[in-house]
Order: C-alpha cells, then structure tokens, then sequence
C-alpha cells in the first residue's frame, strides 16, 4: 500500500498528526560568531502549510536560521514569530517543533518504535496509546515491520524515516529539516524526497527544509530562499528562481548558466553571440554597453554547419539528455549546450557549428563602473 | 550559559587539587630555618652518595629493561604482522596478562618460584630487568604494535627484498627508522615505569632510586620532599613527552598515508 | 609467497624436520621469544602463587592456607583493603565523571586531546613521591592543614589525619580521578549533540535528556570505570605503604610483609593465599570490564 493511498483511507477515520500547519516569521535576525555574520537581516515569511527551502552553499546561513528557528541557537537580534507568538525568547522544548536531522539522531538505546513514541512519553501518554500512535505513523513512512529494530540496524534512509515519523508524533505546528537527505544515496534520496513531500501536503504542516542541493529545493518547495553569506538573495517560487533569478549569484548557483560576453542594442535588445536577443523582463539599456549576458544551456540552439565558428570541444551523453562543450572565438570559456533527445549527426569532438541563443537572456551582468 | 560557568569552576577545582601537592612540596622542600627560602635540602641530596648510587642504579636498570623491552616488543609485534596475522588476537591478549596480575603478587611468585633459574639472574637487580620488561609489557607493546600497523609492512619488506636486501638489512635500514616516533614513546614510558618503581625493588631489597627516597623519607624530611617534587615533575614531564610524542608521530604517520 | 622464498634461499629443509611441517611450525618460530619470556616471568610465578595457596605447609594439597588467609587480621585486612578500594573508586568515579563532563561542555576538540594527555601522564604517577608530596600538604604540618588552621579550622583537631583511609582516599584521587576521566572521555564525547538537540525539539529538558538518553548510554562506561578504578585501588601499594604501612592493614601490605619479614614455615603459603585473593579480585573486574566496554562499543557508532 503506497503512503497516499493509507494517508487517504486514514482521512476519513481520524486525522493522524493533522495540524492546522502554523504559520512563520523570521523577522531580522542577526547572528554573528566573533567577526564572521551567519545571519545578516534574514526576514522571511512562511504562510501555513506551506514547504519553504532554504538553499545555499556551506557558510551560508541555511543552518544557522533552522537553529535559531528551533530555539537551538539565539539571535542576536532580531523576532521568531510562529502563529503570532513571539518566541524568541522560548526555550526550544517549548516551541512546539519537529526537527529532523542529517544524521545520526536517532537514540541508541531505544528500539525504532520507543524513538517515535519518545516526545509522547514526554507528555505522558498511557503506554497503549504510545504504542498505537507509533505503530501509525510508522506505517504512515513505510517501516511498521522495523519498530523494534534498533537504530545501528538500520539503513541511512530508514533511520531518517523514523526520525522523520519520530518528529511528527508530536503534532509540531513546524517542521524543520536540517539537509535529511545530504547523507544517504542518490537513489534513496530521490525516493524520500519525494515522501516527504507527500506527508507534508497531506499533513498540512508548515515545514523549513534546509539543503545544499538545489534541485532537491526546487523539486519539492513551494517557495525557495537562496541563501548566500548570511543573506536571502532571493525568495520566490521554484520557477521564479529559476527563469527570473534576481542576482547573479542566484543566476549561478540555481542550475547552471553560461556567461557570455555581450553588447547591447539599445532598449531591451542584446547581441549575444552575434544574434540579436530580448533582454529579461524589466531590463533595458542604452546601445553600446559591454555586458554579460547569462544564457542557460538548454536555450541555447546548436546546429551544424561548415562555415560557423563555433568548434566542439566535446560531448557528454547524460542518457535523456547531452552536454555540447563549444568553443566559440572571442570568448574566453567554452559554452555549455544542452540538448534533449536524439543529437544531430555529426556531433563530435571537433565539428564546426553555429550556436544561437533562444528566448530571452537569463540575467544581464552590468559591468561595474 | 550557567552550565559552562560550572564546567569551569570543576576544572578549576580539579586543578587546584593537582597543583597544590605539587606547590606545597616544592615549597617545603626550599624552606629553610625560620621560613627562609633555602636550597639546602637540594643540595644536601646532591651530595649524598646514597642518592647518586640509587640514581645510577635505577637508571642502570632502566636502560638495560628498555632495551630487552623494545627488542622483545619489536620483534613479536613485526613477527605477528608479518608471519602469524591469524594468531594477532591471541598476542594481544597475551601482553594485556600482566595488568591482571599485581606487582605484589608477582614478587611473590619470584621469591618462590623462580628459583630454577640461574643466580646471576635471580640474585642480582638483572631479575627487576626481567620483571619491569613485563609490568610494561601491556603499554610497550601497545604503542609499538600500533606504530607497526601504521607500516605498509609487507610493501615496504616486498620492495627491500626486491632491491636485494636480506631480512635483517630491511628491519634495520627500512623498517626500525619508520618507528622512531612510537619506541621512542614505549621507551620513555618503560624507563619511566622502571624508574618509579617501588613495590617489588623494595621488597626484593635493591636500594633503587624510588627505594631510597622512601628510606630518607622516615629521618629527612626535607629532602624527601625535595626529592619527592622533583621526582613527580620529573615524571609528568617524561611522560607528557611519551604521549604527546606518540600522538603526534601517530598523527603524522595518517597524514602521509 | 615471502616465508617460503626466505626458506628455500636461506636453508634447505634436513631430515630432522620435512618440509610440510616446517612449513606449518614456521609462523610460530618467531612468537617463542615472548611466550616463553612471559611463561618464565609471568606465568611461572603466578603458578606458583596459585599452587601455593592450596599446598599445605608439607607440600600436600591443603586449604589451611586459604583458611588462614580468610580469617582474623588477614580477613580484616582484606575488609580495610575493600573498604578503601570501593570508597576510593566511587569517588573517583563521580568526580571523574564530574571533570570529564566539564571539559566536553566546554566544546573545543582541542581541551579534550590535551586533556586525555594530560591524564593519561596524571593516571601513571603515584608511589612514594605522592605520598610525600601529600605528607607536605595535608600532613601535620602541611600547607593545607596549616592555611586551614590559620583560618580557624585544623583538620587534625577535629579528627582527620592524612594516615587514615580517609587519607588515603584523598590521596588515591591523584591517580584515579585523572584514569576516570580517561575512561570516561571517548564515551562523553560519543553524545552526540544531535541526541541533545532532538531531546529538547521532542518537548524534552536536559534533565529529561540524561535521564532517558545519557545515563543509559554511559551506564557501561561509568560501571566498566569504577571496575578499573577499584582494581587499581585494591592493587595499589607503594602510596599505601609510605603512608599507612603498619598502621592501617591492607592485604598488598600484609603480602608485602610475609615477603619481607620473617617467614615462618606455615605462613609461607598464607601469603600465596592472600595473592590468590587479589588475583581473584583483579581478575574478575577485568572480565567484568571488558563485556561492558563490548557492549558500549555496539550502542555508540
């Protein structure tokens, strides 16, 4: 029986851990360790229910605002406000979350089972209720046949299911998830990332999920916060981050971007490797400038042709999709072409072809004055 | 951040109470008449034949148990790793024996066991050799076998054998000068057990050091202690050295591996 | 493939042993020194002990020794000698744990490596240098005992003295609170901060944290250490003779005596006895320890 279809029957019987999800405000917060800043005026607004993920390279900031999301860390300044509550200033064990993390938190000395039912017995549930509560949300991540198993008999992606089910036993009104998947394999990471995301819709919990992979963040988020050096550069839906990234950083570092050396035309046209482009939405410019213009790799068209300057420097075959390096002269790195499906013939290292940018321009890098 | 204030004031409470034997004998030990700061004491040791002759008795015994000892240790922990890897278990259970038994009871069994054996070894200080090489078996052994395994053993005997060197070229020439750091540190250690050691050289009557300075202990006081300070700090300095230096050599060894 | 190159160059197999078994004896050649060396120096002795203590004074089999061993000033002795060792190591075994806890809380990874170090030398000192440098301090005329004093409370006044068990366990502490923290160090530093973490975003305080997840954990580590410590405690002599020999009894004391002191025939085999006792003692704690650290080994990867 797959989770939607139990999650589904379960509906009509009794909601499970169904919470009204709460909602989130991080309003200023500052943290700085010595003279490095892990936060610097990071504000953010979670509505209920909804998935947010917080993504960025090591250093950051992603951890430090889950940490101080949790109470697990103080600000210096600035407000935690979950469903209108400042909280601040409250201890962790008081707010009401459930958090998951990378790895290694399930305890020891308990069987699967006793860590779910651990924040129950806290709140001194009867043991039959403790272990029924269990044994359901256990089955709601697919490991009803472990309960007694103890954590070092575990698989990385089943322990992570039973801190996950472990978390959500006791109703928290948010769900935090500091990079759950960064230490399993790909496969099993593809596989969870995907469950977790069905748990919380049908939970309806308002969850913060923290990862360094971004297209594990675009995958599953309702909305994504592109963290870099303490800061948001860019809060916005998955497909906002990815066709309208607000800074070059943000242009980068979500899915890859070629930057090519351009000039503009005057207005909202560019010339970009010899062809007239439109410019991003909202940009314009007089004629003349040099600028760099970000092009992603599957806007660009590559055809074979003789006479075009353009030379292969080589080929990546990815399966449903290939990677074309090209040298193009005038340029001093080679672009990156992605092309879905069949390649057309003569596609190898060395053949001369023509590289035309399509649609719009990803992002336009002025030069600094 | 209460609960770090409290770790603290443990550590500080902690150490007071190693520092202040330290302080107090150091200072006992340069008080002269009337609360004057005095060297006499060090020097009234200093010109006690007694103290030169259990010194260099000690130190005899040291060096020539530190000498069977690492050869000993060397040679089995070389030998298993090379020759008898399956039987590695069963060594190091072997050499772990000794901190089962306790020194009295060793003397015990020496007075009257060991009587088969020679009388140049039973009836000279050669049978404190004999026995310290064992009470230090357990860490000797330890720290060497640990040096060795950090050794591409059979690598390093392969490539010597195959440049044309006899076993005995390859041990001295290959392998003894990669365990510097680790017999250097099991060296220290067992010279430092020898050395401080009382039980059985006191009760087998040999006036070794530690045997000495118990024996001043009953009629000078204050060269006792004086003694007793430099004898402790002595002894931490040594083996902070072992352990720092076995540590490091360790460390060094994972780096280039 | 290197053994059998060495044996065909270095020396063709005689008569006196065929080839196959040569081959099969070989890997044992080279243990012989050790085992050997440790039979003679080791095992011969102890033996020794063992037979000893159930021979009788006309070298028949006999418990008179044992008897003699477990009863009247020896027994006593063994009472004083376990009095001194369990008191020495639950002490050491709190305040161990104590000191241990402090240096994890204060985090950095580098107070924990020189703090190992530094016990590891402290754990190995004792002996006579201890015991005076304790006379110097908490003795009649310590500086301890003479500040107190100063302050209007001498400790000698109200009963203590540095020559009582009391003494001695304050003295032992030197060595065995440093080999507590020892042991008790890898175990404290295997709590991952994670358990402490999802304790508290679970609804949990640290107490609650201890209590279900931190004590359970150590509770191998603490027992298998206080094992160690009272084995170190019972075995040790050179402090307690400095300090106490001949005014308190201790069984290493009373052996010490047997050995030293005028043997008379039938108390030969009382001290072998009396070693038997602390080999017992000493034996059973190791084993003791060594299942709870296999255990504690499982539970912290």
């Amino acid at each position: 029986m797959d989770v939607m279809d139990y999650a589904a029957a379960r509906r009509d019987e009794e909601p499970l851990a169904r919470t009204r999800g709460a909602s989130v405000c991080l309003e200023g917060l500052v943290r700085r360790f010595g003279t490095t800043a892990a936060l610097e005026d990071v504000t953010l607004e979670l509505a209920p229910g909804e998935l947010v993920a917080l993504v960025g390279p090591s250093g950051s900031g992603k951890t430090t605002a889950l940490r101080v999301l949790a109470g697990l860390e103080r600000p210096d300044a600035g407000r935690v406000v979950i469903d209108g509550r400042d909280v601040t200033r409250v201890a962790t064990h008081r707010r009401q979350i459930g958090m998951v993390f990378q790895a290694y938190s399930l305890f020891p000395t308990m069987s699967a089972l006793e860590n779910v039912t651990f924040g129950l017995r806290l709140r001194g549930l009867s043991r039959t209720e403790r272990v029924r509560r269990g044994l359901e949300l256990l089955e709601l991540v697919g490991l009803a046949k472990l309960a007694n198993r103890r954590p070092h008999q575990l698989s990385g992606g089943q322990a992570q299911r039973v801190a996950l089910a472990r978390a959500l036993a006791i109703q928290p009104r948010v769900l935090l998830l500091d990079e759950p998947l960064s230490a399993l394999d790909a496969a099993v990471r593809l596989r969870l990332r995907e469950e977790i995301r069905r748990i919380q819709l049908e939970l309806g919990i308002t969850t913060v999920f923290v990862t360094h992979d971004q297209e594990e963040a675009l995958s599953i988020a309702d909305r994504v916060a592109v963290m870099r050096h303490g800061r948001i550069e860019q809060f916005a839906t998955p497909v906002e981050i990815y066709h309208a990234p607000r800074t070059p950083f943000v242009a980068s570092f979500v899915g890859r971007a070629n930057r090519i050396e351009a000039r503009t035309l005057g207005g909202t046209q560019l010339e970009v490797l010899g062809q007239p482009v439109a410019a991003p939405e909202g940009w314009s410019g007089p004629a003349g400038l040099r600028v760099v213009a970000l092009v992603r790799p599957e806007r660009l068209a590559l055809r074979m042709d003789p006479q075009a300057n353009g030379r292969i420097l080589g080929v990546l075959f990815r399966g449903a999709s290939a990677d074309i390096t090209v040298a193009w002269p005038g340029l001093p790195d080679p672009l990156v072409v992605t092309l879905a499906g069949e390649l057309p013939d003569g596609v190898a290292p060395g053949a001369p072809v023509d590289v035309r940018p399509q649609g719009q321009v990803l992002f336009v890098e002025e030069p600094t004055p | 951040m209460s609960r770090r204030l409290g770790a603290f004031l443990v550590l500080v409470a902690v150490g007071a109470y190693i520092v202040v034997p330290l302080a107090a004998s150091a200072r006992f030990s340069v008080e002269g008449a009337h609360g004057a700061f005095s060297l006499a004491a060090y020097r009234a040791i200093l010109t006690q034949p007694a103290a030169w002759q259990s010194l260099w008795l000690s130190m005899r015994i040291g060096l020539a148990t530190v000498g069977v000892e690492l050869a000993l240790v060397t040679w089995t922990s070389l030998w298993v790793r090379l020759h008898a890897r399956h039987v590695a278990p069963l060594v190091d259970a072997l050499v772990l024996v000794p901190i089962m038994v306790p020194v009295v009871v060793i003397v015990l069994g020496v007075t009257s066991s060991l009587r088969f054996l020679p009388a140049v070894l039973t009836q000279t200080p050669a049978i404190l050799v004999a026995e310290y090489v064992v009470l230090a078996l357990p860490y000797a052994y330890r720290i060497v076998d640990a040096g060795v395994g950090a050794l591409e053993l059979t690598t390093l005997t392969e490539a010597s054998r195959s440049l044309g060197a006899r076993w005995h070229r390859t041990a001295l020439h290959v392998l003894l000068p990669s365990l510097k750091g680790p017999l250097l540190a099991a060296g220290a250690m067992t010279f430092a057990l020898s050395l401080g050691e009382y039980v059985m050289a006191s009760l087998l009557a040999y006036t070794t050091f530690p045997v000495w300075l118990q024996e001043i202990g009953a009629s000078q006081a204050t060269e006792a202690v004086a003694v007793s300070t430099l004898a402790l700090v002595g002894s931490v300095v040594v083996l902070a050295v072992v352990v720092l230096s076995a540590g490091r050599t360790h460390r060094a060894e994972l780096e280039q591996a | 493939m290197a053994e059998r190159v060495a044996l065909t160059s270095a020396q063709r197999p005689t008569t006196l042993w065929s080839a196959v078994g040569a081959a099969r004896l070989r890997p044992y050649l080279g243990l012989v020194p050790i085992v050997v060396y440790v039979a003679i120096f080791l095992l011969v002795p102890a033996w020794g002990v063992l037979a000893g203590a159930l021979t009788g004074s006309h070298h028949t089999p006999s418990l008179a020794a044992l008897r003699t061993a477990t009863r009247g000033a020896f027994a006593h002795a063994l009472v004083v000698s376990l009095e001194l060792s369990v008191t020495s190591a639950v002490v050491a075994c709190v305040l161990g744990t104590a000191t241990a806890i402090a240096i994890v809380t204060l985090g950095s990874e580098r107070l924990v490596r020189i703090a190992s170090s530094v016990a590891a030398v402290l754990a190995n000192t004792g002996g006579v240098p201890l015991a005076f440098a304790f006379v110097a301090t908490l003795g009649n005329f310590g500086a301890v005992t003479l500040a107190l004093a100063h302050l209007g409370f001498n400790p000698y006044a109200h009963g203590f003295s540095l020559y009582s068990v009391t003494g001695l366990v304050i003295v032992y502490q030197y060595f065995l609170l440093p080999l507590m923290v020892l042991i008790a160090l890898p175990a404290l530093s295997g709590l991952r901060r994670q358990w402490r973490e999802a304790v508290a975003t679970l609804g949990g305080t640290p107490r609650h944290f201890w209590r279900y997840v931190g004590l359970p954990l150590l509770a191998p580590t603490l027992l298998a250490g206080l094992l160690v410590l009272f084995a170190d405690a019972f075995a040790a002599y050179a402090t307690a003779a400095a300090l106490a020999g001949g005014v308190i009894p201790l069984v290493p004391l009373e052996i010490g005596n047997l050995i030293a002191g005028n043997v008379v025939a039938n108390q030969a085999n009382v001290g072998d006895a009396l070693g038997l006792e602390m080999i017992l003692v000493v034996a059973v704690t190791s084993v003791i320890y060594a299942v709870a650290q296999r255990r504690q080994l499982r539970w912290s990867r």
